[in-house]
């Protein structure tokens, strides 16, 4: 019986045992990368948002998937301002309880800041793709929203001022609680507070000022009816225990956490743990190769219940494309990545051969070149071709066209001789064009007849 | 090229002491440095003094703390050819692990870069702070090479071995260099140190 991956999460925050391990990409900004949005934009505008989430779910299979990856929303509503970037969520730059020891009363209302844009991109992406994959609510943790609006004397007011500090956390639960009743009533399956700073103190302090808080909210989520997941970065080990203490029905951790270590600690609450693909390292430096070893590493040395194949946070704005549907096949299909691996290691160790490559200088027509891994095995690289056999479909003999590929000795000495880092690519006149991103035919096309 | 990377927490006087040892490489040494912080704002660099110190400035951003490798990264690539210098400060955000930083600017960052970790320990703030942050400030102290105990003119000369021994306990194998990052004569010591990596 197939699942789709709604239930599969389900499954997984219910405890019970799953077919397959679901994976749920954390494509915050990356998302809009995909559809060449710059970050700003895909946070302020809703289409673009909405667009890029269907890219998303065309390109990546997942299993659940968060509307954004914003920890600043709140933050900006209750007068802290942002920095924005092109290729980064924005950053908090100013702290406006910084110089004051009162504690606000204000509220928050959906129609706030950004708010109306995520609650309109959930309700539109829910009626779309919500019956088959679990939508994530994603919002800033009451620790890391009080370190937003205080700025770093939080950490002294911890030692010395006690009794502000959880009159101030008190205030950020209320905001927390408030965000997931919004979430809820926009229909997501599974609210997540994601408390960075949280690994940052000793589980000590967690329990004078998290913990109470924390178990309101995953009260609170249960109640709903929703599913919760508690998100920390960094090396949160020591306080993961008391993580698990406060009742949420599932942790995402990032790759500085041993995650076999996590996971047994996890797995004595019967707590789900997400994670933890680097995201430097092997997203947005490594091959597809690399993302699908270290997925498959992840399935073979961890037991499969209780467990979310996911990027250790959010995923860098310009992960090449390849590595995110590169870890998404390793997901589906295990069996036939892990032979897809294991071929591509013994023929890496082939001589070179001697190929000539085409005078690309002297040409009579632009020449067209797709390189691919395996365009059977490979789900990136059938996409990439798919579009190139499209274009040389339309296009004839417009252009001179060659498919070449890695399980080939030939092929594989041209793409050393050309320099070919990344797979799949597609050259035109001996210039890489494509590699991170899969470009339509229409794309392709135009940037053919420019060349 | 010559990379260090400078961690502490917040408020332990990283910009000041970044923004001081740049300026003395810069006039007494006479090198081009390349300065990687977290808030240009902090320390008000303009053109004005990008012109003064002949010093490129560039910012780190990102969201989560995990979204400051990548932006690193790519300035540190581009280095050898659009910055050409002999030395790159890098301010590591206040609450980031270096150790998190320093395995992937080594695999990463231009191959011919000596890299150089340094940990800022507030003399004033250092063992209340690691009462609350003991797992940051732990990771902080002994992923460094070098222990800059700052601040030293605002304690008394029993706190500062408090500190001192709380730090090399944590890292026995690490230098230890005890300044302010307001005294020149502190910040020249550093950049002899920072030269001969």
């Amino acid at each position: 019986m197939k699942h789709t991956g709604k239930e599969l999460i389900s499954k997984v925050m219910r405890h019970e045992e799953v077919p397959r391990v679901p994976w749920v990409p954390f494509t915050g900004v990356h998302a809009g990368f995909l559809k060449n949005y710059a970050a700003d934009e895909v946070l302020q505008d809703a289409d673009k948002l909405y667009e890029s989430l269907l890219e998303v779910v065309r390109l990546y299979k997942p299993d659940g998937m968060p509307i954004c990856f914003d920890l600043q929303l709140e933050a900006e509503i209750l007068g802290c301002e942002l920095q924005w970037a092109k290729d980064a969520p924005p950053s908090v730059i100013s702290h406006p309880l910084a110089d004051t020891d009162e504690i606000p009363n204000t509220t928050i209302s959906k129609n706030d800041g950004r708010l109306p844009l995520v609650f309109d991109v959930t309700k539109r992406i829910k009626k779309q793709v919500g019956d088959e994959i679990a939508i994530y609510g994603l919002f800033c943790g009451p620790f890391t929203l009080a370190s937003h609006l205080r700025g770093s004397k939080i950490f002294m007011n911890m030692l010395k001022n006690p009794d502000y500090m959880n009159k101030l956390m008190a205030y950020c639960t209320e905001i927390a609680l408030t965000m997931v009743d919004f979430y809820i009533e926009a229909g997501v399956d599974v609210v997540a507070p994601v408390d960075p700073l949280i690994s940052q103190i000793s589980p000590k302090h967690f329990n004078a000022y998290c913990s109470e808080n924390y178990k309101k909210i995953f009260k609170r989520i249960r109640e709903k009816g929703a599913f919760s997941s508690f998100f920390v970065c960094g090396n949160a080990i020591k306080n993961i225990e008391v993580m698990c203490q406060t009742g949420p029905d599932g942790i995402s951790v990032d790759e500085n956490l041993p995650m076999k270590e996590a996971k047994e600690i996890t797995d004595r609450y019967n707590v789900a743990i997400g994670g933890n693909i680097p995201l430097t390292t092997v997203m947005l430096f490594g091959n597809q190769q690399d993302n699908m070893k270290f997925v498959i590493d992840m399935l073979d040395n961890l037991s499969h219940k209780n467990l979310i194949i996911s990027p250790g946070c959010d995923m860098p704005y310009n992960v090449p494309a390849q590595n995110g549907i590169a870890c998404a096949q390793a997901v589906h299909d295990p069996e036939k990545t892990r032979k897809f691996v294991e071929n591509y290691k013994k023929v890496d160790d082939i001589e070179d051969i001697e190929v000539e490559l085409p005078d690309y200088e002297n040409r009579t027509k632009p020449i067209v070149e797709i390189f691919t891994l395996d365009p059977v095995a490979c789900a990136a690289c059938t996409y990439m071709l798919a579009v190139w056999e499209e274009a040389r479909k339309e296009l004839g003999s417009f252009a001179e066209w060659g498919d070449y590929r890695y399980n080939i000795k030939e092929d594989i000495a041209r793409m050393r001789k050309l320099g070919v880092k990344n797979l799949p690519s597609i050259y035109i006149n001996g210039k890489l064009r494509y590699d991170s991103l899969i470009p339509s035919k229409e794309e392709l096309i135009n940037e053919i007849r420019k060349a | 090229m010559q990379l260090a990377l400078i961690s502490g927490f917040l408020g332990s006087g990283k910009t000041t002491l970044v923004t001081a040892l740049a300026k003395n490489l810069v006039e007494k040494h006479r090198q081009k440095v390349l300065l990687i912080v977290n808030d240009v704002g902090e320390i008000g660099v303009d053109g004005q003094l990008m012109k003064q110190f002949d010093t490129q400035v560039y910012e780190l951003y990102g969201g989560c703390i995990c979204g400051h490798l990548p932006n690193l990264i790519h300035i540190l690539q581009e280095a050898p050819e659009k910055y050409p210098v002999d030395h790159v400060l890098v301010e590591a955000s206040g609450i980031a692990k270096p150790s998190n930083f320093v395995h992937t600017i080594i695999k990463y960052g231009p191959e011919t870069m000596k890299t150089k970790v340094l940990a800022l320990a507030d003399a004033q703030r250092w063992l209340e702070l690691y009462e609350v942050l003991e797992p940051l400030l732990e990771s902080q102290i002994k992923s460094a090479e070098l222990i800059i105990i700052n601040k030293i003119d605002t304690v008394t000369s029993q706190e500062l071995e408090q500190v001192t021994k709380a730090v090399s306990d944590l890292n026995p194998e690490a230098q230890i260099i005890k300044l302010s990052a307001y005294n020149q004569d502190d910040i020249a010591g550093l950049a002899e140190v920072i030269n001969h990596v």
